[in-house]
């Protein structure tokens, strides 16, 4: 079977719709730039809903309509997360709801754009974009087993090594994608990041301004860079690796797989077996809204935070070690 | 453990029917639990969305004995023995339990933004208004509301012209905060068929958050719709004098 994807275009594409996300995307459409947002889950269900840490006053959302910040207790996130997600819709920008970006592309090291799955019939999708704001959040799930965040599978970590940028302190809970703090700027020109998928531990008022400051330079970036041309065949390419669960006849479970990779953070060991069981997951029945081929393409986005968590402690030790010595 | 068995109902938009799947119920396992466990066992495919597991974010809508629930907040321990599991009716199937929910974001795009004026912005937010208004920020979106709400359910000849309980809650929150200079009234009773709810509370029986709907929301709304709309003297005292709305 040929190869077939959806086309899509924009000058700042926004993967997540946290605050993070839709902060950035909200920013990079006041520059004028067309955005598009694309988002695993539902519009208005990211893990911001969560956020319970309570700062004293946001001017910017209350002038958005938020109640006054103070007075919002546990439900901290979810004024934040709605007010944002109104705000957005007002201005028109394009959201790609369950829309789950699995691969980044960079072309002559600048980024040249994402291919995703759509949840809903299974189609791939290719988003031409001038910049990317990475804004899809952590990786809980490797190791929250009971209330979890679904979407925090550390896809920003997976495909940030994809476009070639870097991760720093994996170890820590402050890891991330390696930012300039001014710009959200990661090592790759035009790709940016911000939230919980950038370094750097942030509370919810710091997130939306470097989100903001993210949104802002991706937009700039855009503006003031042809876009980058990238071959057929990287996509072909792609999109044959996607499928390939599919195909997979005796393969591996999924929903197995996520949980010993689950127990192996907790022992810290037999990542490398994991590895190899993940080339062979398998997922039977149709393309449209299949969870098992979603979790088995989640799972390579897992391997990898994973695998850069505990590199990053080994390297941390073995520095430590040798400072001692 | 007791055994129990869930009927969830499988397919897509071109038909399906019940598929019973037997289980070991562990303590305090919810259904959303329970089929999770189903998706690692015999059944990988089936299709259900979910996020936080916690109430919060509304994403696991379903029917559950065909009442409107949250998968993720729904004990096996209050069912009885054999239950069914249905994606919600007022919304067309995707695959299994996952449906098209997309009506809702269209008329969450019609409602429109937040809308201050210099002259509205520097009013006060008294403690009140913001006690009046927290009930209505707190809705997750789960569209349990919608899905029971017999306009949208029964009544497909609606749709285009009907926003549903959960857009009622978001207009009386606009039309509520003192800031705000949209004309919430008018967008109700023109363009979100408020006319056509006829009060019978379904769906604030059915809503996770406990907002008062119909009460607090759909009522008041309706009361300033008669008010403007409906009463003869208002309209003719309303070309003498101009609400703060309609400055």
């Amino acid at each position: 079977m040929a190869a077939h994807w959806l086309e899509r275009e924009c000058d700042v594409l926004v993967i997540g719709a946290g605050a993070a996300g839709l902060r950035a995307a909200i920013a990079a459409a006041g520059q004028g730039a067309r955005v598009a947002v694309a988002c695993k889950s539902l519009l208005g269900k990211a893990a911001t809903v969560l956020e319970r840490a309570v700062p004293a006053a946001d001017e910017e959302l209350e002038g958005w309509g938020a109640l006054p910040l103070a007075t919002r207790g546990e439900k901290v996130g979810l004024e934040t997360l709605r007010t944002l997600q109104h705000r957005a819709v007002s201005l028109g920008i394009e959201v790609h709801m369950e829309c789950a970006i699995q691969r980044l592309f960079a072309s002559r090291g600048r980024v040249a754009g994402a291919l995703g799955v759509r949840r809903a019939d299974g189609a791939l999708v290719r988003f031409r974009a001038g910049a990317v704001v990475l804004a899809a959040g952590g990786a809980a799930r490797l190791w929250q087993r009971d209330i979890a965040a679904a979407d925090a599978t550390g896809d920003a970590f997976a495909l940030a090594l994809d476009a070639g940028a870097e991760l720093a302190d994996m170890d820590l809970e402050t890891g991330g994608v390696r930012v300039d703090p001014a710009t959200g700027a990661t090592t790759v020109p035009g790709l940016h990041s911000a939230g919980d998928a950038a370094a750097g531990k942030h509370a919810l008022l710091e997130v939306l301004l470097l989100a903001r400051r993210a949104g802002e330079h991706a937009a700039a970036y855009a503006r003031s860079h042809p876009r980058a041309l990238l071959s057929v065949e990287r996509i072909e390419r792609a999109v044959t690796e996607l499928l390939r669960p599919f195909g997979m006849e005796n393969g591996e479970s999924p929903y197995a797989l996520l949980l010993d990779l689950q127990d192996c953070m907790q022992n810290r060991e037999g990542l490398a077996g994991l590895k190899q069981r993940a080339k062979r997951l398998a997922a039977a029945g149709p393309r449209a809204w299949n969870p098992a081929w979603l979790l088995a393409l989640e799972l390579r986005s897992l391997l990898v935070a994973a695998e850069a968590t505990m590199s990053a402690a080994v390297q941390r030790e073995a520095s430590l070690e040798t400072r001692r010595a | 453990m007791p055994e129990r068995t869930l009927n969830v109902w499988r397919g897509d938009a071109s038909g399906g029917a019940f598929t019973p799947y037997r289980l070991q119920a562990a303590e305090g396992m919810t259904v959303l639990d329970a089929l999770h466990r189903v998706q690692a066992g015999e059944a990988p495919d089936l299709a259900v969305r979910w996020n936080c597991k916690a109430g919060k974010c509304g994403s696991c809508s379903a029917e559950v004995n065909g009442r409107p629930a949250l998968l993720c907040m729904t004990r096996l321990s209050s069912l009885p023995e054999s239950a069914t599991v249905a994606p919600l009716k007022a919304f067309p199937v995707i695959r299994d339990l996952v449906t098209d929910v997309s009506f809702n974001y269209r008329k969450a795009a019609e409602v429109g933004a937040f809308a201050p004026r210099d002259a509205t912005m520097g009013a006060p937010l008294y403690q009140e208004d913001v006690d009046r208004l927290r009930e209505f920020h707190n809705c997750i979106e789960c569209f349990l509301c919608q899905d029971v709400c017999h306009v949208i359910r029964d009544h497909e000849e609606h749709k285009p012209r009907y926003s549903g309980p959960r857009f009622f809650v978001r207009l009386a929150a606009l039309e509520m905060h003192p800031r705000d200079a949209g004309d919430r009234v008018a967008f109700a009773e023109q363009n979100a068929g408020l006319g056509r709810c006829n009060v019978t509370k379904c769906c604030s029986e059915v809503c996770p958050e406990g907002i008062r709907i119909t009460d607090n929301a759909i009522i008041p709304l309706k009361e300033r719709a008669a008010d403007r709309y409906r009463d003869p003297l208002a309209r003719l005292l309303g070309l003498f004098s101009n609400s703060r709305k309609d400055a």
